[in-house]
């Protein structure tokens, strides 16, 4: 920011600052989010009435929903009920909570998401310092062609690639869902044909969500092996290994943490088309179903907790960043 | 806003010795444009990535180009005028003599589905591109050139669209925009415009906030230069091979941005591109029969075009900023 400026901030109340940019950052996407479902022209009871009901009943659907009010009133009064939780209820699932509906599925996108971004981080790494380290050397070339193929690569038809290739009946591989029901259902059986349903579509969120680390862990590493810090280690005498371990990849790991926000969106939008595909019960697929089934109310708390999610997933990395790099003072 | 009234007009049309030497001065920085843009042709000729890219991009335009003559000509089929072939027994034929990469789910030629296909692709992603850079530079430009709150404002805004959830947004922000219900090609092109903006931005914003230390921006600023003057005489041009590689890149973007649209629904059934290929590939039978001639290509084709678009903007990358050519 500016260059002048106390020497040292206090480490309160930058902190305060970063949350209060979250909830505004919040704030903010709820406001678009709530102006762009009011968009709408018409109103929402002639997607959920059919044509021919009396105007009577139609009246008393919008008094129930509150939109006969004033906008700002409205906009007050579903910024409240978010604020206590309350997402309203889904179009197509009648009844049920939207909160709970996310939640319930929510569980399966994090195994999935999360296997896959464990497996992505480290093999992530491990490639793109492999590269950078050997500058134009054929590892290098072989690395950073597959990256870009698969970065080319939409996620979607990658996994149905893997499902025509591998799953049944040409490959050992389950098509689809989650878990075979006809499957004994004791504990160790289920965990297993989880796993085993798991292995395709985590393998393409890694291959997908991978490419962009890997050039992302290399490119900083080329830009810190050109350091001067890196030469004095090699005129100390280090060994290669050790000038890349010690030296150059805690120093490449600052920008790509740094930068890791600005992907997330991209990762996302792969999670819930591979989630598709694969017909993993995830928060993915059940967008698909809302737009689909055009229902907006749950379309609408789906948008919202994946912000919050990736807000919270953002500022977890801002934080581990000022943590991880001790030039940067909170 | 401008405060430019007591310079000496150089626009003046005078047989004066300033409007002749400012003439000359115009024709001697032409000359200098033009020898510099030829000396990065030739370096970027010699910059086998970018030219493997060059390649690749040329089969596709060239393909876009022609798929109206080869049609005319009788070689290949419209997908946009037969939506349904009239011989049911056509439907998801392998490759034959006749159809060189089979059928689609409704009968079509899958070879004139990808000429069809890279023009509407081709299209999108260029003007799509287009929008993008223009809203990023003008965000970044003006974020980086006036700062403080202005600053401020513009970047948490960039903040919020780049959390936004990208896919969710985009497919309602297309099912909301008139005409309703009724996906258009327009209608991508504006939506993946609106939403892809804030990477660039951002990029722009941090090269501006380097080139505003320099000191002849610090002279601009001294001589009375106004905010706007110095946008466009002074940092625009400094910014622009920047952002000239980076529009190419985003068009790469717009191009994976309107397959994934497609393939939730969102675009055009009457206007055949690579992604609503593979929607039907997915949802009538091609995917589920293993019709692996219609579910390949297409898929292909996208990989092979954004490649493309990628390697010519790493290889401009790589001549145009100058911390990396000196590596």
């Amino acid at each position: 920011m500016s260059a002048v400026g106390p020497a040292r901030m206090n480490t309160r109340a930058v902190l305060a600052r970063k949350i209060f940019n979250v909830f505004l950052t919040l704030l903010a996407i709820w406001t678009l989010n709530f102006f762009l479902f009011h968009m709408l022209p018409g109103d929402p009871t002639y997607a959920l009435l059919p044509q021919r009901v009396p105007e009577e009943v139609r009246e008393s659907m919008r008094a129930t929903f509150g939109l006969d009010k004033p906008l700002l009133e409205q906009y007050f009064v579903s910024l409240f009920s978010t604020l206590k939780g309350d997402f309203g209820v889904s179009w197509f699932y009648r009844g049920q909570d939207v909160w709970d509906i996310v939640m319930e599925r929510m569980k399966f996108t994090l195994l999935l998401v999360g296997t896959g971004t464990a497996i992505t981080s480290v093999v992530g790494v491990k490639l793109g310092v492999l590269a950078g380290a050997r500058r134009g050397s054929y590892t290098d070339v072989a690395v950073l062609g597959t990256s870009l193929a698969f970065y080319a690569m939409p996620a979607f038809w990658l996994s149905m690639v893997f499902i025509m290739t591998l799953a049944e009946p040409v490959g050992p591989f389950p098509t689809s869902g989650i878990s075979d029901p006809t499957s004994d259902a004791s504990f160790v059986g289920e965990i297993l044909g989880v796993g085993w349903h798991m292995v395709l579509p985590v393998t393409a969120f890694v291959l997908v969500s991978m490419s962009e680390f890997v050039l992302m862990v290399r490119n900083t590493m080329v830009d810190v092996l050109t350091e001067d810090y890196v030469t004095t280690a090699r005129a100390k005498g280090l060994t290669p290994r050790d000038i890349i371990n010690k030296h150059a990849v805690p120093n490449a790991m600052l920008p790509t943490i740094a930068t890791l926000a600005m992907f997330i969106g991209w990762v996302v939008t792969g999670a819930i088309m591979i989630e598709v595909v694969f017909s993993w019960p995830g928060v993915g697929t059940l967008t698909w179903d809302a737009l689909r089934n055009r229902d907006f109310p749950l379309l609408q708390g789906v948008f919202i907790i994946v912000a919050v999610a990736m807000l919270v997933a953002n500022f977890i990395a801002d934080i581990i960043y000022t943590y991880v790099d001790p030039r940067v003072r909170l | 806003m401008i405060r430019r009234k007591s310079l000496p007009s150089a626009h003046r049309k005078e047989d004066s010795p300033a409007a002749e030497r400012a003439s000359t001065v115009r024709r001697d920085k032409t000359k200098l444009a033009l020898r510099s843009m030829l000396k990065t042709a030739n370096a970027f000729r010699k910059n086998r990535l970018g030219m493997v890219g060059v390649a690749i991009l040329i089969v596709f335009i060239s393909m876009s180009v022609l798929a109206g003559p080869f049609y005319t000509l009788g070689l290949i089929q419209n997908p946009d005028k037969a939506i349904e072939s009239s011989d049911p027994t056509m439907k998801l034929k392998p490759p034959s003599a006749s159809n060189l990469l089979g059928t689609d789910d409704r009968g079509r030629d899958v070879v004139s589905e990808l000429f069809y296909g890279s023009r509407t692709s081709l299209i999108v992603g260029f003007t799509a591109a287009l929008i993008t850079m223009v809203l990023g530079a003008v965000v970044g430009l003006v974020a980086g050139a006036y700062g403080r709150a202005t600053d401020e404002v513009l970047m948490r805004l960039t903040d919020v669209f780049l959390v936004i959830p990208w896919l969710p947004f985009a497919v309602i922000l297309a099912s909301f925009l008139p005409p309703l219900n009724q996906p258009s090609l327009f209608k991508i092109i504006i939506v993946i415009g609106v939403t892809s903006w804030p990477a660039a931005a951002r990029i722009v914003r941090a090269q501006v906030l380097s080139i505003r230390e320099r000191s002849f921006i610090e002279r601009a600023v001294a001589v009375g230069s106004s905010k706007l003057h110095i946008i466009r005489v002074h940092l625009l041009p400094n910014v622009f091979p920047l952002i000239f590689a980076n529009a190419i890149l985003s068009v790469s973007y717009a191009i994976l941005s309107q397959a994934f649209l497609s393939f939730f629904g969102i675009s055009d059934p009457a206007q055949m591109t690579w992604g609503l290929m593979l929607y039907n590939a997915f949802n009538f039978g091609g995917f589920v029969n293993r019709a692996y001639w219609f579910v390949l290509p297409p898929g292909i084709c996208i990989i092979l075009v954004v490649l493309g678009f990628t390697f010519v903007s790493y290889a401009l990358d790589d001549l145009l900023n100058p911390k990396l050519r000196r590596r």
